[in-house]
Order: structure tokens, then sequence, then C-alpha cells
């Protein structure tokens, strides 16, 4: 498939990689006090035994005190002590072959997301006082002058410029821990001047308006960066390859740093300073994460423009990330010269075997990231993944090993989780039949498959189909399950995943102008032009903006006050969403309730007891799920060893189902 | 829904060096019929990458 260039060695300064696919750094949350946990080891296991060329460890900070303090959980390198704990990160790499790299930064700004909060005496450092630190988002949506705004109601947290003796702390903090990290063992750093970085506040004309020699011009600006590996490189030596990790474009227009910018000021300067190769990425972490982190709204291998755009103006090798889960993507990238080493994060979370299966030629096998965003949920960045329940379990989940007594097994629903439960059965060697009712196999990931914005999912599903074909598991389609047949086909065990249905918690809700997502989008339901979209679920605002897109005059109602952004954390980016519904034209209703669906529309009020008639030719519910339970009160007592997973324990989402699935496959 | 070539747009990347829709497409799904592109429906996988590099911005997701 035309895998030959991506798996050829490729030279950092003074170092080889064996390929060019390698692990791209990603802040974890799963330190204690800066120190790498158990956990953490295990995880970073994995990605070693991934395949990839070299493993970076992400984002550890350089300054001890608390104007360094950023991830509560994640890692440092500000002290020598630290080292203890580096040590045995770069050993699980090295043991497996990889690269070891170390990711290290200061984060400027952003050390307002906790502590200051609660120290208002000390201020975090930015390059000028300007632009505050937006902590911890909560989006509210209002109506100011006739236009809809989504706005952050947290109050900004304040921060001071830094002085020139600090500039000078500053360059001595990012090369004593480029020094403890070679102590440590590691082959290479990646000094990180994007996203969350005081450096990339200093580069970035948005965050600086200094009015010394740090600010102003482009050189002045390029300064602080400049002197940080100039200083670096004359304290580590020539040979230790030093790699920086660049926004190419902040995402924030003419305000900051753009691609033009990157390509004139920055990549040759930096190159001029001595670095050795250059890590593309992309945002900054309060203003625009979406752009550091692209949703599955975005296209696969979103930043390879920058790439390309890159290489023409340096010789020395450029990485780049996002979106890259597509193995056939990554070798054409490659091939055409489009980057020089692609850099997964996301996608090794999915599948931590994906860079071992392209090798092997099998990227059908790959079980690719659908970018849903889940692993920067507020449970913290501790990446458990929607698709693969393994990731960050390494030390919990019971691995699938051979079922010791073969049973004869019934999974009852074939949406992600029951096939997840078939997959794992099956792989254990138990004899498994999965019934679903549909035609069709997904489940409710079916729905999210059918609507444009969220086609991604139909990549897991797909994946999901082939194991299960591979392995062997028996399906029958358009069986539905009853009493009469788990009595006839006589399983041993019986695992029920029989999913949620739409949510019918609504006045007037059997008006014949009532449909559900399924009917428009799964049964191609005809509606009239006038639809209002009663929300609730938190996929609501991508069924709003679906319908508009296919030409619909949408009206969106929901009774909160924002969008939901339940599990999906900082990717579910208010502003994008917000942002596509104004483009689509939709009319959004927040903060407003419906009464009533009468036969010709809904009856509102809004927060302010504000009534209103919306005159619809059709309503649809986006109004979330419930739990079908139907088939499981019936089999309580006939069937002894009964379980039960996914959205009909109680319905949430993907991730939970396909955790159920893999758990409850393990346990049998 | 696969990527669809609009053919009143599409000018077959005329006097550029390459087809750069054909020349980026993993999955081989797009070849130059007529001096214009085509999508293959069954292999396209809907990754995007040709409405991002079309220069005429000719593709779409249909």
């Amino acid at each position: 498939m035309g895998m030959e260039k991506v798996f050829t060695p490729i030279d950092i300064g003074a170092m080889t990689l064996k390929h060019r696919v390698v692990m791209a750094p990603t802040i974890h949350e799963m330190c204690y006090r800066g120190h790498p946990t158990e956990a953490y080891l295990a995880i970073t296991d994995t990605y070693a035994r991934s395949g990839v060329s070299m493993v970076c460890v992400g984002g550890a900070t350089i300054d001890p005190g608390p104007t360094g303090d950023v991830f509560p959980n994640a890692l440092s390198i500000a002290h020598d002590e630290c080292i203890f704990g580096l040590q045995r990160l770069a050993e699980v790499i090295k043991a497996q072959e990889a690269k070891a790299c170390q990711q290290l930064y200061h984060p400027g700004r952003a050390a307002a997301r906790y502590w200051a909060q609660s120290n208002p005496e000390m201020l975090p450092w930015g390059a000028s006082a300007n632009v505050p630190f937006m902590a911890a988002p909560k989006w509210e949506i209002t109506k100011k002058n006739g236009k809809w705004h989504a706005v952050n109601v947290m109050p900004p947290a304040p921060v001071r410029e830094i002085s020139a003796e600090e500039i000078e702390q500053l360059v001595r903090m990012h090369v004593l821990a480029v020094l403890r990290a070679k102590k440590a063992g590691f082959d290479a750093v990646n000094i990180h001047f994007a996203n969350v970085t005081l450096v990339m506040d200093f580069i970035s004309p948005y965050t600086n308006v200094r009015t010394d020699s740090y600010g102003g011009s482009w050189e002045n600006r390029m300064r602080l960066p400049c002197e940080i590996i100039q200083a670096t490189r004359a304290a580590v030596g020539k040979e230790y390859p030093l790699i920086v990790r660049i926004a190419a474009d902040q995402g924030l227009g003419e305000a900051g740093i753009q691609l033009q910018d990157t390509l004139r000021h920055v990549v040759p300067r930096l190159d001029e300073a001595g670095v050795d190769a250059i890590d593309l990425s992309a945002g900054v972490l309060d203003h625009t994460p979406h752009k550091i982190i692209p949703p599955m709204y975005d296209a696969r291998g979103c930043y390879l423009n920058h790439s390309e755009a890159v290489k023409k103006v340096t010789k020395l090798p450029v990485i780049v990330a996002g979106r890259l889960c597509d193995p056939r993507m990554i070798a054409k990238a490659v091939e055409n010269g489009r980057c020089d080493v692609a850099a997964l994060s996301r996608p090794l979370m999915a599948d931590p075997l994906m860079p071992k299966k392209m090798i092997a030629g099998k990227p059908d096998d790959v079980r690719m990231c659908v970018a849903c965003g889940y692993c920067m949920t507020e449970a913290g960045w501790t990446k458990y993944c929607a698709i693969n329940a393994e990731s960050a379990r390494e030390r919990s989940l019971p691995k699938i090993e051979p079922a010791g007594n073969p049973r004869k097994v019934l999974v009852v629903g074939g949406g992600p989780g029951g096939m997840e439960a078939a997959r794992v059965l099956r792989e254990r060697g138990h004899d498994v039949t999965l019934c679903e009712k549909e035609a069709q196999l997904g489940g409710t990931l079916r729905i999210a498959a059918a609507a444009p914005l969220t086609r991604e999912w139909r990549t897991f599903t797909r994946w999901h189909m082939q194991q299960i074909e591979r392995l062997g598991v028996k399906v029958r389609l358009g069986t539905e399950v009853t009493k009469e047949l788990v009595t006839e086909l006589a399983p041993d065990v019986v695992v029920v995943a029989t999913g949620s249905v739409p949510s019918r918690d609504v006045p007037g809700i059997d008006q014949p102008i009532v449909v559900t997502e399924e009917d428009v989008l799964l049964k191609g339901a005809a509606i009239g032009k006038k639809v209002v979209v009663i929300g609730g679920a938190f996929w609501d605002v991508e069924t709003a903006i679906n319908l508009a897109d296919q030409g619909k005059d949408v009206t969106f109602v929901r009774e909160a006050a924002s969008v939901s952004m339940d599990r999906l954390g900082p990717i579910r980016a208010l502003p994008i969403l917000f942002g596509m519904l104004q483009a689509k034209h939709v009319k959004p209703l927040f903060s407003t309730k419906v009464v009533t669906i009468e036969k010709n529309g809904v009856r509102i009020v809004d927060n302010a007891g504000n009534a209103a008639f919306l005159e619809a030719d059709a309503v649809v519910l986006s109004t979330g799920r419930v739990a079908n339970r139907k088939l499981l009160e019936e089999l309580r007592g006939v069937v002894a060893d009964l379980h039960e997973i996914g959205d009909c324990v109680k319905p949430r989402c993907v991730a939970d189902a396909v955790y159920g699935g893999r758990l409850v496959g393990a346990r049998i | 829904m696969p990527a669809v070539v609009n053919k009143d747009i599409c000018n077959g990347c005329a006097g550029l060096e390459r087809q750069e829709c054909i020349y980026n497409c993993p999955y081989d799904a797009i070849v130059l019929v007529d001096g214009k592109a085509v999508v293959d429906k069954d292999k396209c996988d809907e990754c995007r990458i040709c409405i991002e590099v079309c220069p005429v911005k000719a593709i779409v997701l249909e």
C-alpha cells in the first residue's frame, strides 16, 4: 500500500529514528505531585510497545513554583528530585527500542487555571498583562443588540508582565530542565513553544505588547525563544537533539500568529538558533482549544497543509500532528513529502497497535480514532478512550485471555456495547451469538453515523463489524429477542445490551408533526421546511445544524442556558458549535421551555416568563434517551447468568457502553 | 456521503503540475475522466483531504 517511505529512517540531529511514525507529546494527568504514577508508567509502556519509533512524554513543567502549576496531576521536571521518576519513564520507553523524548514547558498565563484562583495575591506570569487567562470556561448564551453571543461567564484570571530578571530566570529554567531530561536518559527533548506556554505568549502579537527588547517587532518577539535555544544548545552540547513545538497558526486570525508569520518569521529564526526539528501544533488553550485538539468536524490530517508549507522554508525535519488517524493517509502524506514525521496522540489511544498494524500491512485492522474528544473530559486528562476501554486502564481491566471453560453466550443488541462484548467473548473462545433487532449493526451510533457532522463514528461500527466477522461471532440481524427465543436458544449466559429509546417526556408528544432523530436520519422521514428542534441531548446542536444543512428553516429550543458540555470537554468548544449554528442560520432559543406541542407548532416560554408560539411543519426530538429495560425485566429470574451493559443500564455515552462490553467480555 | 466533484467548478487542475485531489487521495479513489476529477464512491472513505487540497474548491461531501 505504498508504505515504503514512512518506514524509512530519518535523522533528527544526531539521533536516528528507525521510521517516521512517532508518539506526539501529550499531557497525561497521571502523576502525583509531579512524579509519574505506576499507571502513567503502564500507559507509557503501552505506547512504547505500539511500534512507534519515538515516544514523546508530554508537557513537564519547568517551574517549581506556583507560577509553573497548570494541570494538577501532570508531570514536573522543575527540580532535581524529578529525575528519578523521569528515569523510570525513559527506561520503559527505551526497553522497547523506541527513542525517548521529553517535552518541557513553562505554562505562563495558564498557571491561572487552578492555583491562582485560590491565591489571588500572586499572579501568574505573562509576556504582558493585557490578556488574562480564561480559567475553566463556563459558556452561556446571551442576546446582545439582536445577536446571539457565546459568552464565558467565568471571571478571567489576571496575569502580570514578567520582568527582565524573570526572563533570565525563565531561560535558566529551560536549560536546567533540558539537562535533567538528558540526565534521566531521554534521547531528545521537545521544547514546547505552542498552545499553553509562556514562550508562545512572547511570540504572539496577541499576548505580547511589551515595549522593551522582547516586544514589538518579530525580531524582538522571537528573541526569547532564540535565547532559550542558544542557551540550551551551549549547555547541552552540539549532539543532543532539540525539537521545538510551535503553533503554526493560533486560530486567532490577524490578532495572533498566522501560518504566513510562522513561515516568514518563526521557523527561519528557530532554524538559525540551532534546533534539530520543527514540530507543528496549532491553537491556544483558552481561546482555541479545538485547534490544539481538532474535533471530528475537521478533516483527517487537517494540519498537513501547515507541514507542507513549513517544509518549503526549512531543511529541518518537520513533524506534524492533527487527526492523523488513518494509516493510508499517513503513508501518502510522507510519500508525497507533505511532512517528514507523523505524530500520533489520540490515534494511539484508540489503537495502541496502530504502527505495528501499519508495518504488518494491515491498515484495515486499525481501530481509527474518531476524534470525539473523550480523552479530554472533565474527569481529567487521564486519557481514557471512548472506543478503547483499555487506554489508561492497563492495570485495572482484566486482560483478554482464553476462557478456561468456553460457554454459550447470547448477546442481545448490536450497538457498540453489545459488539464489544461479543468481540471480546469470542476472542476468548466462547461460543457467541449476537442478536440485533434492526437489519443493521450499530445501535444508537447509527444515528450519529448518519449525521454529516458526526460521520466518523461509522468507522468504529465498521471496525467492530470486521472484527466480529473475522472472529466468527454468529450474528442474527432483524431478530428481536424475547423470553421465548432465549428459552429456545438456551444459552449459558445472556448479555443484555438493548440500548435506549428517545425520551418522550414532552407535553403534546403524540402530535403527528413530532419526529425523532431516527425517523429523520435513518428512516428518511420527509419533513416540511419549518422545523423546531427540541434539545436536551448532548448532540442536539449537531442535529439542528444537520437539518439546517439540508435547507430547513430551523429553530433550536433548549431549556438550559447553554449547550451540554457533558463529557466532551474542551474540544466541544462552544465557539465552534455556536459559530456553526450562526453560519447555518439556525435560530437558537436558550433558557426556553416547551410548554406543549400543538398540531401546527410549539408553545414556548422563556425564563423571564415571555410566552410565544413557534409555527412548525415538523418538531424533531433531540431530548435525550431513556433505557430500554423490557427484556431485562423479563429475563430476571429466568436466566441465571444475566449481565446488562450500555444504555439499557442508564443512557450514557459510547465510552460507557464500550467499557461495559469490554469488562463483561473479559469477566464471563 | 462520499466526496463528490462539482463538474462545473473542476478544471482538472489545468496548467498545474498535477491534480491535487488525485495525488493526495489515500485510497486512490479519484481518477481523471474527460479532464475532470471523478470520485469512486466505493473507495472513498470520507477523509476530506481532497476537499482541503482542491485549489478551486470543487469538492464536497454529499
